[in-house]
């Protein structure tokens, strides 16, 4: 008897990580948004996590507050700018595409334009080099050619 | 033939532009105080919000015309327990020109009623503690964490916010602002 509930205790232990948080379980579409709308808001007491990866009480809270703005017909917009007037912009994971938000977004194709364009430039340039050797006068070419075969005859044979 | 490498005016100019650029961005983010971070509701009309006392009935806060104080702690939080004396003392001082009110964060009424019993302010003692079900003030409020404290002029507008433990000089700062 002592062996079966001590078994049956593991087994307990085991399953419970498995069952899901009441607030984030369920399938039905406010389930859905709720954990879409809830993935790109900031936990605001975690390092860079979700309020849907996290565990903390403060993220339940948010996770129940998001769907009972759901629940009132509110729209994914409006629930996100629900927290974005409470919080700031700093709530959202991503930073929104104006401002300083928006320089964050252009800074790396700015910078891969940049870099493109000096590969672009160095290219030309050498391509410009080899045409200008391809362009040598033929005289020079020519007395280049003889000097090298004067050169070559002068080598011991092999 | 190393010409890439051929330092020329543009270049050099480039090149410093660059690195100063990127000193004064490292520079900017890491003098930033995060204690000020987003004050999102900073100069916006404080919600107004309606709980259970800790001592028994409802309120109802801001009130027109009434400067209010609005500290969101809990009796787990180390923080809190440190700046309660202050806050009270605030209280015993301009308590009659200025509403104070506390606002428990994710703590248990008997937990926060044992606490102010220790502190030799028992519940409604001093000024009001209200329960926060679901945290939905604290959210209203955007509280990130605790201790904060909400400053909040006669017209309802939150004139100023400090995030953890708050220090005598910012209570005596912030009650100036809000009581003129």
């Amino acid at each position: 008897m002592r062996r079966f509930l001590v078994l049956l205790s593991l087994a307990a232990l085991l399953l419970a990580p498995a069952a899901p948080a009441l607030d984030r379980g369920g399938t039905r579409p406010i389930d859905r948004r709720v954990q879409a709308i809830s993935r790109e808001l900031r936990c605001p007491v975690c390092q860079n996590l979700s309020v849907w990866d996290s565990p903390s009480d403060v993220a339940r809270t948010f996770r129940v507050r998001i769907r009972e703005l759901a629940e009132q017909g509110r729209s994914d917009a409006q629930i996100r700018s629900f927290f974005v007037a409470r919080y700031g912009d700093w709530i959202l994971l991503e930073p929104p595409k104006r401002g300083i938000g928006l320089a964050v977004w252009l800074a790396p194709l700015a910078v891969l334009g940049a870099g493109g364009a000096i590969v672009f430039a160095a290219v030309a340039r050498w391509r410009r080099r080899a045409a200008a050797a391809e362009r040598l006068d033929p005289s020079v070419l020519a007395a280049a050619r003889a000097r090298l075969e004067a050169l070559e005859r002068e080598l011991p044979p092999t | 033939m190393m010409r890439g490498l051929r330092i020329t005016p543009l270049r050099a100019g480039l090149a410093l532009a660059v690195t100063a650029g990127l000193v004064a961005g490292l520079g900017f983010g890491l003098s930033r105080d995060p204690r000020v971070l987003a004050p999102a509701v900073l100069d916006h009309p404080a919600p107004r919000f309606t709980l259970e006392r800790l001592g028994g009935g409802r309120m109802t806060l801001p009130r027109a015309g009434r400067p209010l104080v609005v500290n969101f702690w809990a009796s787990w939080c180390p923080p809190c327990r440190i700046e309660f004396p202050l806050l009270h003392e605030a209280w015993r001082r301009w308590g009659n020109r200025v509403q104070f009110a506390g606002v428990l964060y994710r703590n248990s009424a008997s937990g926060a009623r044992a606490f102010l019993v220790r502190m030799g302010d028992p519940p409604d003692g001093s000024y009001p503690n209200l329960i926060d079900p679901g945290s939905n003030t604290a959210i209203d409020f955007g509280v990130y964490g605790l201790p904060e404290t909400f400053f909040i002029d006669r017209y309802g507008v939150i004139r100023a916010k400090v995030i953890g433990e708050i220090s005598w000089s910012e209570l005596e700062q912030n009650v100036g602002l809000i009581r003129r």
